[in-house]
């Protein structure tokens, strides 16, 4: 079922084009990254498919225009939790509870699982960042919602906290809830996202499951003592896709099948001696900089 | 209509500002009758009655009802304004938004806030009203006690009227400082301005008292022009009040203004 389904919206602030005709759709069950580096205009589509910002041009619809009020089914934190300061964690999640309508009043649950519990009678002025960033997500989850929207919900943690809330993300994921997820952390949406979009200045780059948009390439990186020899060496072949320098090594990037143990003896058979040698699986990152670097 | 003042009931019921302006509310209308005592026997030529007068019937309807008048203004007027910028300053008006409450109904709580103010506002006036007078008059009958000229739904027009204008203010300034001075300095002196300016350049004559504070301001006048148009005394100055029955009505139209222009600021924009 379709959850979302956004044609060619599009928003400006005076001359910049913070959102550029930009079309998507999301299905039941999605995890659905957001992906793009910084200004690139995720928070803009958020605020717009959550009501708060007027579009342009475009329109977007939730559960296929059935619902009438479909906010209060979703759970959406826009870039920062926004709550009564002076209000503890039980008082401001009632506050969100009333609003979306929900029947449950006991928030001891949803506390515990953003390992919250001890300090839910605490005013929430009185909460560390992290603190607040995880009752953010627990008041995404009052009321049960069936879309849960987050917008870079790691911003300005710490390591410990970022984990933190990964993990909790991971917990939620496992639920079977359809999520939005924005940021420009690659590694985050790789980790936690069945679907991504990638785009940059408002625009659409690219979109599909994360294993499509992952490409089947192969990233070597190789040293080796005689590095010029080892460029010209490298230059010359015919059966590498790319090449780039990453401090002291070459970063190649091979079909899936290539043979690593050929390069190094057909290597070793003209005199260069190989002394560093990593081979991995392209990451999303590397296709995000390649992505967005083309645009 | 009770589902949404529930809602800001327990968003504002710990709030300390909020709070401390509803007590002073109930402190200073009764407290300023004090202050008016002590006025009064510096300010007054020996032919008019004694400050004791404002405190017997009738005319501590009007005494009572001047007080009121400025203790709306400053802290329910402001606590009004609070209410809304306090929202957008934590973003919580943002977030509910987000959470699905349609502007609409955002809009409606803040305005049942305005309404149930008001009532409170001018039921705790007739009280304090009746009671002030009870004490002081040494004679009166039921008829008499109520002697006063609609004093009662005047009260409350005149609190609807400065509380539309407070959430006016708010809904389209948004910032609460700035919105509290607009507030203030509006009626203290943008207004007071305008009406000398416009009389002095325009030879609008009398129209200058039509401006839209003043009209509120004469619902619930000082009571010294009162008296000084009872004595004679000052005939004039008697004049430039607004009779109580237009007063009443341009008031009424101009809580539909506001309230209107209230929701047109919010309506539409970007939050
Ligand atoms: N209120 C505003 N007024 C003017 N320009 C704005 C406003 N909000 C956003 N922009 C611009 O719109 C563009 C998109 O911003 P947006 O916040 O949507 O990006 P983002 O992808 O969320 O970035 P980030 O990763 O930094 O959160 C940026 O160029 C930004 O400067
Ligand atoms: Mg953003």
């Amino acid at each position: 079922m379709t959850v979302l389904k956004i044609q060619n919206l599009s928003k400006n602030y005076g001359v910049i084009r913070a959102v550029d005709n930009l079309s998507l759709t999301i299905n039941t069950g999605q995890i659905f990254g957001l992906l793009g580096p910084n200004g690139s205009g995720k928070t803009t589509t958020l605020g717009m498919i959550t009501g708060i910002l007027s579009s342009d041009q475009g329109s977007y619809e939730w559960f296929g225009g059935q619902s009438k009020h479909p906010l209060k089914k979703i759970g959406t934190i826009l870039e920062t939790p926004n709550f009564y300061p002076y209000l503890n964690a039980d008082e401001n999640l009632e506050i969100v509870r009333h609003i979306k309508g929900g029947e449950n009043k006991d928030f001891t649950d949803l506390l515990e699982l953003v390992n919250l519990k001890e300090r839910r009678k605490s005013p929430f002025a009185s909460y560390s960042l992290g603190m607040k960033q995880r009752l953010a997500i627990a008041a995404t989850l009052v009321a049960d919602p069936e879309v849960l929207i987050f917008d870079e919900p790691t911003n300005g943690l710490d390591p410990q906290g970022i984990a933190d809330v990964r993990n909790t993300l991971l917990k939620i994921s496992e639920t079977g809830k359809t999520i939005i997820l924005a940021s420009h952390i690659l590694d985050e949406v790789e980790k936690i996202c069945s679907h991504v979009a990638i785009i940059k200045k408002g625009k659409l780059l690219a979109e599909g499951p994360v294993g499509s948009i992952l490409s089947n390439d192969t990233t070597i990186e190789i040293g080796a003592t005689d590095r010029n020899g080892l460029g010209n060496y490298l230059n010359a072949r015919t059966d590498i896709k790319s090449i780039s320098i990453d401090g002291m090594y070459y970063n190649l990037s091979v079909e899936d099948g290539f043979k690593v143990e050929k390069l190094t003896e057909e290597l070793a058979r003209a005199g260069i001696f190989v002394t560093h040698l990593v081979t991995r699986k392209k990451k999303l990152e590397e296709e995000f900089l390649e992505i967005t670097s083309k645009a | 209509m009770l589902n949404l003042l529930r809602l800001e009931y327990k968003k504002f019921r710990k709030n300390s500002v909020v709070s401390m302006l509803c007590f002073f509310f109930f402190l200073f209308t009764p407290a300023g009758m004090i202050v008016i005592l002590g006025l009064q026997d510096v300010e007054l030529p020996p032919p008019l009655p004694s400050a004791e007068m404002y405190y017997r019937f009738t005319l501590v309807w009007d005494a009572v009802g001047y007080i009121g008048s400025w203790t709306v203004f400053f802290f329910l007027g402001i606590a009004i304004i609070y209410s809304v910028t306090a929202e957008v300053r934590y973003k919580t008006l943002r977030q509910s938004m987000i959470n699905g409450m349609p502007r609409t109904e955002f809009y409606l709580s803040k305005f049942y806030l305005v309404l149930s103010f008001s009532i409170i506002a001018t039921l705790y006036y007739a009280l304090i009203s009746l009671v002030i007078g009870a004490f002081s008059t040494d004679q009166y009958d039921l008829a008499y006690m109520f002697e006063n000229e609609w004093a009662i739904p005047r009260f409350f027009i005149m609190c609807m009227a400065t509380l539309s204008f407070a959430l006016f203010i708010a809904f389209w300034v948004r910032m609460s400082g700035l919105a509290i001075f607009l507030y203030y300095v509006y009626v203290i002196s943008i207004e007071p301005s305008l009406r000398g300016l416009s009389s002095y350049f325009l030879d609008i004559g009398d129209w200058s008292k039509y401006f839209p504070m003043n009209i509120i301001e004469d619902l619930m006048p000082m009571p010294l022009y009162k008296l000084a148009g009872y004595l004679e005394m000052q005939r004039e100055k008697a004049d430039i009040l607004i009779d109580y029955p237009i007063a009443m009505g341009l008031s009424t139209i101009f809580i539909f203004i506001f309230l209107g222009l209230a929701w047109l600021s919010f309506r539409k924009r970007d939050l």
